[in-house]
């Protein structure tokens, strides 16, 4: 799948594959894709893709009101920095034994994502006895905010989110 | 097909599955695998899903996928020199092309 050109997919000719990009555009916070996704809103011809860019438009003004932009994102995922006996204890844990993959490339890969995902989770909701040890790394930036499971997809503004981006794109819009 | 997308379309199934510890092991596999085909199947279980916390973990996984392969994009290097010198002959006999159109006319 091409990830850059998601919002082109917006305009295939096949509902199912709007409705599919536009789930994408909200699971993972595109917040540049809100304009495109109000378009779709506006002027969609399908009413069940209408509604589904209601739901991913209303996901993404959230994300756009609490500050996420993918490029931080990315940056606060991949360049923090971490104590080397933090990383260490890490390691430790990594629930895939490397040694039986072969493919250098795949054991760089999976001990990366293993890493990060305990990293994020540890960092997220750190355990009572890891508090002291914390304290050493205050240099590192806040991940970004998660979906709160409890509330999760469903809409949880109440202004609307078609608005907001009438005003703060209206070039866009019009264009 | 190829093997990797064998393996990614069996873990896409288990995504399916009624059980949701099932459906929890298959996003979690995606993740590890970092497939950006991955994306439809996650976002389905995102934005449909019965159990908030699988669809919490979802969107977690395609977060990781997407930004993981915006930072290979970013790293990938640039063409090589063969590459380059190859584009700029395409370029040169473009620029040639069209210059005799133009004097032809």
């Amino acid at each position: 799948m091409d990830i850059f050109n998601l919002t082109n997919r917006l305009r295939d000719p096949d509902p199912r594959v709007r409705v599919e990009t536009l789930r994408i555009l909200a699971m993972i916070e595109e917040t540049r894709a809100l304009p495109a996704v109000h378009w779709i809103y506006k002027h969609d011809p399908e009413p069940g893709v209408r509604a589904v860019a209601d739901w991913a438009g209303d996901l993404l003004w959230q994300a756009h009101k609490r500050g996420h932009s993918t490029a931080d994102a990315v940056n606060e995922m991949f360049e923090r920095s971490v104590s080397s006996a933090r990383q260490e204890q890490f390691l430790e844990t990594l629930e895939v034994d490397l040694l039986q993959m072969k493919n250098i490339a795949a054991q760089r890969f999976v001990a990366e994502q293993d890493y990060r995902r305990k990293m994020s989770e540890a960092l997220q909701v750190p355990a009572p006895e890891e508090t002291d040890s914390f304290a050493t790394d205050e240099a590192l930036p806040q991940l970004p905010a998660r979906v709160d499971p409890s509330t999760a997809p469903e809409r949880r503004s109440t202004d609307s989110w078609q608005r907001a981006v009438d005003d703060e794109w209206p070039d866009w819009i019009e264009g | 097909m190829s093997g990797s997308s064998v393996a990614l379309k069996r873990w896409v199934q288990r995504l399916r599955s009624p059980d949701p510890e099932m459906r929890e092991e298959g996003i979690h596999a995606l993740e590890l695998v970092g497939d950006t085909d991955a994306l439809p199947a996650l976002a389905e279980i995102f934005a449909t899903d019965s159990d908030p916390a699988l669809r919490a973990l979802a969107q977690q996984a395609g977060k990781t996928i997407y930004y993981s392969a915006i930072r290979r994009a970013l790293e990938t290097p640039g063409a090589s020199l063969d590459e380059r010198l190859r584009a700029a002959e395409i370029l040169a006999q473009a620029r040639s092309k069209k210059d005799k159109n133009k004097r032809s006319r």
